[in-house]
């Protein structure tokens, strides 16, 4: 059972190349999708390219565009870089050759190399299940089918047995069939090197901060007047998504069970906006590495993985896959975690206007929907390991191999089993 | 906008066609309550006295002609204060026709981007299902080689005469140029049960205002009306005009604009139209099927994959028998009276899933859990034929089914939140609720024969395999339906002063 990995590479893109790069990622979701073989590299979850246009920061200085690649992987991300270098480099090579440090006679190492050195880092980065691998997830799906399968076709001999039985005979069934034996033996945990070394993070934090917390109490009111200040101060965007824009974002989703997000932005300007970005930021790798790591960020259910990184120190993007419409997303954020969102999206530029950073926001539905189709950059590859499975399929499927994995189950406990299927 | 057409109201001569629109005074400047005279009778009621229904398509190819025509029918159009006779009108707008009507861009840009962008938008049909044999191309009316349909007109009548004399006294205030009747949808008489044997209509949200009185558990006006505070406390985006533009003061003035303005949406909402063709025989063919496989009867089959009994009465509250002996219960709900796993009413059924009530996240069972549910309602107001004259596509009529089927309407502030939301994420969706491979047996979009419909029992569960579409799209468009105000402003049209600055 690994643990989870995030890979985020960014690329600036020369201006003049702008053009090109589009349309190599164009073939690359199109005719040419199998070029980059991301169903060749083991422990992949989810991939995406995506370009990135130019753009002009609040104190004026143009951005220029840039090429980022992205994924969600299990075990070391280093590894990954390697095995894309190799199975994937003609996907790379088209891909990224118009960036200026590109490798001109590309080879694996060349590669490598070269995506090590434009390799950044995560601010974030929320795990769906931590320790769920996709050989798991897949083999999972696999069981869950089989024994529909099964059920379909021996109801009748079934039905009069008391549940106890019945799942004794699945479990019987399930150890003659090669592709469902997997079920039988529980997914293995987490190395004992890696969850000492979570246990270890999770005390140190506290440990680290406990004896600052009366200056963090004593400062806390002065924080919040500023906060409110600036607040009053904020302009929040008023302008309607532009509907040939919305029309190209939507071309791009909705064909599988889950969807790419993407939304890109400045931070707004200012040393008290950068600090407390930093600070949420922290509070949340904290949250979702040691609490919020088994199948919900704070009540959202259908966020397999997702990201917040800095491109540069004024620019934000964050990155989602999540099952479902965007619409169905974006309800869920308002309905479930505004003021999970307001914590961290109202340091954005034009977002609705907060109140004491978790209040209003994203309750302000139409204008938050409105400020994040216009921030939303399109994801132009996107690769998923298991198009047709929600996250709450995986997880329903994981409690299904939970139970057949036990060898025997209490009549009420087999009921409460038998349910899932 | 050419400065001739400000006078074409005045070629009806509404005088000698009975009782003259009155021009309403100035909106008031202010006032909480509902004006229920400047609500059409639709957002009401489904019109259930009046059993008898025509739906008319009509294409406007001349402006001053659109607003004859609505100038015409303003004194026959039902409001909700004036919703009792034995005849009924309502009236409602393609955004082309809007445009057609003479309404400025700048208006017709403020409408929201489902209604601007239309219901067969190649990625609004994606989402929709409306693919393959349902794509709009192949639909018997509103699709891109039909005509048209900028102006709908609901017609309802207490009796089959009635509904025949209102018909030709509204098609003759139809002008002989620049307005053209594109399609005409009859209804079957307005009956107890539809065509697969149900009673329809059961569930429909109460809207604080509308019918209810403001009590708990009310759906927010704002759901169902545009200028309203909707379920978040916040008004819909709707198009607001310059108060310049309405010196008649015809409008209500819009108090969430920041410069002085009027607002064209209030007491108005969008209409979703959707003709959908109904394979009775299949249905039931599968329902036979699946009894003969899982040893129950055909008609509780039916009933788990519709999600009531033919009488309406809930699986939840009644899980083995139809009880027609009591009224149909509607105040239940699924996990609080103990109908969690769905071995009542299954999980997957078409009334379940198109409102969950306490299903679904967060904390099913609690108040919390209805609350977000109740931001996807609609008022459905749709109603059953046995003809769709219209469709050249229905088999040549010798099967028992040829053409039955449903004109779906139903109205909605937020066409995005509401209709596209449940069609998409509740009914197309074959995860929904942490299900795999089970779209709506009814009503959601699927590749034929490929979805699953599992039917909980203890300790096994059925599941009905291979699940064929009843249903197929014949047609749909989505409307405005204005405020009677807001009827009268466009009826009037451009005029020199009202050019947006």
């Amino acid at each position: 059972m690994p643990e989870q990995s995030a890979v985020t590479v960014l690329a600036p893109l020369p201006a003049e190349h702008h053009d090109r790069a589009a349309t190599a990622l164009a073939d690359l979701a199109g005719p040419d999708r199998a070029v980059p073989a991301f169903d060749r590299l083991a422990g992949l979850h989810f991939a995406r390219l995506m370009l990135l246009d130019d753009a002009v920061s609040p104190s004026g200085t143009r951005v220029g565009p840039s090429l980022l690649y992205t994924a969600d992987l299990d075990g070391p991300a280093d590894a990954h870089l390697q095995a894309l270098a190799d199975v994937s480099g003609p996907g790379l090579d088209r891909a990224f050759s118009c960036c200026t440090d590109y490798p001109t006679r590309p080879d694996p190492a060349s590669r490598t190399a070269w995506l090590r050195a434009h390799r950044i880092p995560e601010a974030a980065f929320y795990v769906n299940t931590v320790g769920r691998g996709v050989s798991q997830v897949r083999a999972e799906a696999r069981l869950r089918k089989g024994l529909e399968a099964y059920l379909d076709e021996h109801r009748d001999d079934l039905v009069d047995l008391p549940p106890a039985e019945i799942h004794a005979v699945l479990r019987r069934h399930a150890l003659t069939d090669p592709d469902l034996r997997v079920g039988v033996v529980p997914a293995r945990r987490p190395p004992l090197w890696w969850r000492a070394r979570e246990l270890a993070h999770l005390l140190a934090v506290p440990a680290v901060l406990l004896p600052l917390l009366p200056v963090i109490l004593l400062a806390l009111p002065f924080v919040a007047v500023v906060l409110l200040i600036h607040e009053l101060r904020d302009v929040p965007d008023r302008q309607r998504p532009d509907p040939v824009a919305v029309e190209r974002l939507r071309a791009g989703e909705d064909h599988v069970a889950h969807n790419p997000f993407a939304a890109v932005g400045f931070l707004k300007p200012g040393p008290f906006r950068a600090a407390l970005t930093r600070t949420v930021l922290f509070a949340i790798s904290y949250a979702v590495r040691h609490v919020l790591n088994r199948g919900s960020l704070a009540g959202v259910t259908t966020i397999h993985f997702a990201r917040w990184v800095y491109l540069s120190p004024e620019r934000m993007i964050f990155l989602s896959s999540y099952d479902g419409s965007l619409e169905s997303y974006m309800d869920d954020f308002i309905d479930k975690v505004a003021w999970g969102l307001n914590a961290i999206f109202s340091n954005g530029l034009g977002y609705p206007r907060t109140i004491l950073l978790l209040w209003r926001g994203a309750r302000d539905e139409e204008q938050f929907k409105n400020h994040l189709r216009t921030r939303q950059a399109l994801s132009h590859v996107w690769w998923s390991a298991y198009e047709d499975l929600t996250a709450l399929n995986a997880r329903s499927n994981a409690a299904i191999r939970r139970g057949l994995a036990r060898r025997t189950l209490s009549d009420d406990e087999a009921r409460d089993w038998l349910a899932l299927l | 906008m050419a400065p001739t057409r400000s006078a074409a109201p005045h070629r009806v001569d509404r005088g000698a066609r009975g009782p003259a629109a009155p021009a309403p005074g100035p909106a008031p400047r202010s006032g909480r309550g509902v004006d229920r005279a400047d609500v059409q009778g639709i957002v009401g009621s489904g019109y259930g006295r009046l059993p008898e229904a025509v739906f008319l398509g009509l294409r406007v190819d001349d402006g001053a002609a659109g607003r004859a025509l609505l100038a015409g029918l303003l004194p026959l159009v039902t409001s909700m204060a004036a919703d009792h006779g034995t005849r009924a009108l309502n009236v409602a707008l393609g955004h082309r026709g809007l445009a057609r009507l003479g309404l400025p861009q700048a208006a017709l840009d403020q409408f929201s981007l489902e209604f601007t962008g239309g219901m067969t938008t190649p990625t609004r049909s994606a989402f929709l299902g409306d693919e393959g044999e349902h794509a709009p191309s192949t639909w018997a009316w509103g699709g891109p080689t039909n005509p048209r349909v900028d102006v709908l007109l609901l017609l309802y009548a207490a009796s089959d005469v009635e509904l025949r004399t209102h018909t030709e006294a509204v098609r003759r205030l139809v002008p002989a140029d620049g307005v053209e009747e594109v399609v005409t949808l009859p209804t079957a008489t307005l009956a107890q049960r539809d065509h697969l044997g149900f009673a329809d209509g059961i569930s429909q949200p109460t809207v604080a205002g509308l019918h209810g009185e403001g009590a708990d558990g009310d759906v927010a006006l704002g759901e169902f009306l545009l200028g309203y505070p909707n379920a978040y406390g916040t008004r819909t985006g709707r198009p607001l005009l310059p108060a310049a533009a309405d010196p008649g003061r015809l409008l209500f003035p819009a108090p969430d604009a920041g410069t002085p303005s009027v607002d064209l949406g209030r007491n108005g909402t969008y209409l979703v139209a959707r003709t959908f063709a109904l394979d009775v025989t299949a249905f039931w063919d599968h329902a036979h099927r699946w009894a003969a496989r899982t040893g129950l009867p055909a008609e509780q089959v039916a009933a788990k994959m519709v999600g009531r009994w033919p009488s309406g009465t809930s699986l939840t509250i009644s899980p083995d028998r139809d009880d027609q002996a009591h009224p149909v219960d509607n105040a239940f709900r699924y996990h609080r009276d103990g109908d969690a796993l769905g071995l009542g009413c299954p999980i997957a059924a078409h009334a379940r899933r198109a409102n969950p009530r306490d299903s679904l996240d967060p904390r099913p069972g609690s108040e919390a859990s209805v609350r977000v549910n109740d931001r996807h309602r609609l008022l459905r107001r749709g109603r059953q034929y046995d003809v769709l004259p219209c469709d050249q596509d229905a088999g040549d009529g010798t099967e028992a089914d040829a053409g039955r089927g449903l004109h779906f309407l139903c109205v909605n502030a937020n066409l995005s939140r509401q209709f596209e939301f449940v069609q998409h994420t509740w009914l197309n969706n074959p995860a929904f609720a942490g299900l795999q491979d089970s779209p709506d047996p009814i009503a959601g979009a699927h590749a034929p024969d490929s979805g699953v419909f599992p039917l909980p029992a203890e300790p096994v569960r059925h599941r009905l395999l291979d699940l064929p579409r009843f249903v197929r799209v014949r047609g749909g468009g989505y409307f405005f339906l204005p405020g009677v105000r807001a009827l009268h402003y466009l009826a009037s049209g451009p005029s020199a002063d009202r050019r947006t600055p």
